[in-house]
């Protein structure tokens, strides 16, 4: 049951979202794919399995051993009902603890509040209602 | 058994019926599928992700309650079914001849192998069930109130399978646990670790009543009684069989492999339970048989100093209550009777001897005084050692051992004077070729003695008499080993006990120093110089054990008689007001005699000189009586008569006595012995110095510590009522006690005469109102 979880020090942070938002398809030190949307929307994120399993129970139950997918070595995670926009979003929250929100509208933010309570993402809740 | 066939009225929501109830069907129907192929081991098919989004739906569609007792449902249904196909099968044969038919167990270990699979399917199943239904137990199970699933899965598996109504799995359960432990007990190799399984998962299942773990309502109370049984027919067996030490032995081992039992596979409170029982039906139950056992219990093994069972004994008996209660009195028993057989030793000595000892062989006497002080010795010194080898140097031990020391010694009434007799014995004889160092180990273990006498007054009525005559004869080894034994008393007693001995030490340095003066002073003077040397010790009559009322009379010869008054003339001219009291029988003297062969030296004592010089004026062969001697010397006839054996009768004959003996009668004749030889110049006639004392000397010296410990209850008395003014009887009695406790136990009777001799001399008076209350007359 047991599972350890290595903390990922504050300073890598930065460099990780570097590397995801500007060199996503060179990088290769993610370990996870995640497939988000319905057909044809379908759209592929590359994440750090770590990382999410630190963020909430949700992903600690679903990346663990009991359930854990691979394809190629690769953690493959797929989330039908949600759009890539708002898990975008949550990702990017997941990797930095802030979620840009200015732009966006009522309609979206209550969709990510809905997708934060399903996942699981207590912070990321109490983050939106502490700042929206 | 799909939720199809449920009644549909029952679930209808209010709005949309139709597809709210066909989603939920839907929903419900996908996950109890999953959740059998959970149980089937075929989880790999499945997505977590859609499972958990099912279940989402259906809380949150508010249909909570129904997914949670749907899940109930199809957990309670795979238990049962696990219950009849696997654990029902696994049953060992039926009841009492289980243990025949299986005499290592093998079915019972079977049935507990099969319950591990079984709990271990459970709790991975349930695991996997608890991840899909998370939001469940977040959302649904806090609002309702009901137990997160995996806790409803503990539950629903202890009243399925536990404790399931259908099957009597408990009672076979816990049968199989007792013998397993029992054919352990027994030196059977048990599998621990399907042992350890099933009382893991009793530990886990929670008892819903109570609150308490299954294991402590089901298993630990059975657990207990069955111990608590075997152990006593154990400790019966034992007891029987083998003796203290083995039996010592075997309950160290049961102990032991308990306290790993319950390591290994059971909870850890039960340890001081099992630890209790063992220690009642193996130790408390057997404590008086076994210290008692003929041949191996306590007294032998002191007896033949097995630390190592003693030792034993002590960690054993100190786990229970009476344990060491019971070792301390019956050690402290057979230290008494060790030292009655001492004290008897020494009485018997005595008496056996008493006519002899009568006689004049004073010797004997102190040499039973140093056997009896040595024979305590070793015995404190043996327990000593018991108590630091095998009794951890407790506290308790060496009060109680202290106590039973203390009795038997004080039992001996001569023992103070044994003591000091004792250390005398040791002050005076470098000559035995012991070291200051061993002389010094043996005076502090002297000292642990003389704590233990509760007449600490007579002791040093005795200690300050042989000082005096160490001090007065030169027979102390040392200055410093004296003093030595001086501190030693200090620490014990304080200085006021030890200001007269200190007093006594100035008196010879001062002497000393007066000495010189006087050589100076018969230099210079005028005066006609005294024919003989003098050497005078002034004491101070308070600090020195003599009775000066009482001074010996003893003529001395004109000359002598003489240099004394010059000696005399001397002092009271530097010192005026004081009065010197010539102690005769105290003092020394080298004279020249003159035999046949040679010429001697003779180092005797003053009444020796006395008496030798008698001779000067006869001729040879010439006799004198013993009532001649004794009518022209004036010496006290107890001292006449020793001193007489000394010259007569003892190593050295200067004098030959008709007829002969070791004994000095009237009407005996004495001559000069003419042929007398000596290898030696220089002879010293040995005075017999200490001794035990004849029993009117004992007499005398008992009445003399009475009248001093009158003296010093009036003080008490006095002191105490000075500061407090106004006291009631017994609070005075017992502040006098307290204050005199350390020299001597004073009696309340001697104390209550005191007062009223205090209240006629007016110093007190009875109160007014209240008899019993005393006022100070200041």
């Amino acid at each position: 049951l047991t599972y350890s979880r290595p903390r990922i020090p504050h300073q890598r942070l930065p460099s990780l979202i570097h590397h995801r938002h500007h060199a996503s398809l060179t990088n290769t030190d993610y370990d996870m794919i995640i497939y988000v949307g319905n057909e044809p929307s379908i759209r592929t994120f590359h994440a750090h399995s770590e990382i999410l399993r630190n963020q909430s129970s949700y992903f600690l139950a679903a990346l663990s051993s009991r359930w854990i997918q691979r394809e190629n070595g690769m953690i493959i995670f797929r989330k039908p009902n949600i759009s890539p926009e708002v898990f975008e979003v949550i990702l990017s929250f997941c990797y930095t603890g802030q979620a840009k929100l200015q732009d966006k509208d009522g309609a979206f933010v209550i969709e990510l509040l809905v997708s934060a309570d399903e996942m699981i993402l207590t912070s990321l809740t109490s983050y939106i209602q502490k700042n929206f | 058994m799909s939720s199809r066939k449920q009644p549909k009225g029952k679930i209808r929501p209010p709005k949309k019926p139709n597809s709210a109830d066909a989603q939920f069907n839907d929903n419900w129907d996908r996950l109890a599928q999953a959740i059998r192929e959970i149980h089937k081991k075929n989880a790999s098919i499945l997505s977590f992700e859609e499972l958990y989004r099912n279940a989402y739906n259906m809380v949150l569609h508010k249909n909570g309650d129904k997914l949670y007792n749907g899940v109930r449902e199809v957990i309670t249904q795979h238990l049962e079914e696990v219950a009849v196909s696997q654990v029902v099968p696994a049953f060992p044969l039926s009841g009492a001849s289980s243990s025949q038919t299986n005499p290592n167990g093998a079915g019972g270990a079977n049935f507990l192998k099969v319950l591990k699979t079984v709990w271990e399917d459970h709790t991975t199943c349930m695991l996997m069930i608890r991840d899909i239904l998370m939001y469940m137990d977040r959302v649904y199970a806090k609002t309702a109130n009901v137990p997160l699933v995996y806790d409803l899965g503990l539950d629903l598996f202890r009243d399925t399978i536990v404790r399931s109504q259908n099957y009597p799995i408990q009672n076979h359960l816990l049968e199989v646990l007792l013998q397993q432990i029992k054919l352990e007990r027994e030196n059977e190799i048990i599998d621990r670790t399907n042992v350890k399984a099933s009382i893991d998962m009793l530990l886990e299942l929670t008892d819903a009543s109570t609150k308490d773990t299954v294991y402590a309502t089901d298993f630990e109370n059975k657990f207990l009684e069955t111990s608590s049984e075997y152990y006593r027919v154990e400790g019966q067996m034992l007891v029987g069989e083998y003796d203290a030490p083995e039996y010592m032995k075997k309950v160290d081992k049961r102990l032991n492999e308990e306290e790993q039992r319950v390591r290994h596979y059971l909870s850890q409170t039960t340890e001081p339970k099992i630890r209790n029982i063992v220690e009642e039906e193996l130790i408390s139950k057997h404590l008086k048989t076994v210290i008692e056992m003929e041949n191996s219990g306590l007294i032998p093994m002191l007896r033949n100093e097995k630390m190592d069972d003693l030792g034993r004994m002590y960690k054993l008996f100190g786990r229970v209550v009476k344990g060491h209660d019971e070792m301390k009195s019956a050690i402290s028993d057979y230290i008494r009777e060790l030292g009655k057989a001492i004290n008897e030793t020494v009485t018997s000595n005595t008496t056996a001897e008493g006519g002899n000892a009568a006689s004049g062989d004073k010797q004997t006497g102190a040499t039973v005084a140093v056997r009896w002080v040595q024979e305590v010795l070793d015995l404190k010194d043996k327990f000593d050692k018991v108590q630091n080898l095998a009794l951890s140097n407790d506290k308790a031990f060496q009060t109680s051992f202290n106590e039973a020391f203390e009795y038997f010694i004080n039992k001996n009434s001569k023992s103070p004077e044994f003591i000091s007799l004792f250390i005398d014995d040791n002050l005076k004889k470098g000559l035995k070729g012991k070291t200051e160092e061993e002389v010094d180990s043996v005076l502090d273990k002297t000292i642990t003695l003389f704590r233990f006498i509760g007449e600490k007054d007579v002791f040093e009525r005795y200690y300050k008499q042989h000082l005096a005559k160490r001090l007065l004869l030169g027979r102390s080894v040392s200055d410093d080993a004296e003093r030595g034994m001086i501190g030693k008393l200090k620490v014990e007693c304080g200085y006021q006990f030890t200001t007269k001995l200190e007093g006594m030490f100035n008196d010879m340095r001062i002497s000393s120093d007066t000495m010189t003066d006087f050589k100076e002073y018969l230099d210079k003077s005028v005066l006609e110089k005294p024919k003989l040397d003098l050497s005078v010790t002034v004491l101070t009559s308070t600090f020195w054990p003599m009775n000066l009322s009482a001074s010996p009379r003893c003529n001395l010869p004109p000359e002598l008689t003489k240099a004394c008054g010059t000696f005399q003339n001397f002092y009271l001219g530097r010192h005026s007001g004081r009065r010197l009291t010539w102690q005769s029988n105290m003092g020394t003297a080298d004279i020249r005699g003159s035999f046949k062969a040679r010429k001697h030296e003779l180092n005797v004592s003053t009444y020796q000189m006395v008496i030798l010089l008698m001779f000067n004026d006869k001729q040879d062969g010439e006799s004198l009586s013993y009532e001649q001697i004794k009518g022209e010397s004036d010496i006290p006839e107890a001292d006449l008569k020793r001193n007489l054996q000394s010259l007569a009768c003892a190593k050295y004959k200067i004098l030959v006595k008709e007829p002969k003996g070791k004994e000095i009668n009237p009407g005996d004749q004495f001559n000069f012995n003419n042929d007398f030889t000596a290898p030696l110049q220089r002879i010293k006639i040995q005075t017999v110095a200490s001794k035990v004392e004849s029993e009117g000397e004992r007499k005398e010296t008992r009445e003399k510590v009475e009248e001093a410990r009158k003296h010093q209850t009036e003080a008490a008395i006095v002191r105490i009522m000075k500061d407090r003014k106004t006291m009631e009887h017994n609070l005075l009695i017992a502040e006098v006690v307290k204050q005199l406790q350390s020299r001597f136990m004073p009696n309340p009777a001697l104390i209550k005469k005191r007062i009223e001799a205090l209240i006629e001399r007016e110093y007190l008076e009875r109160a007014t109102g209240d008899r019993r209350v005393y006022n100070y007359l200041a």
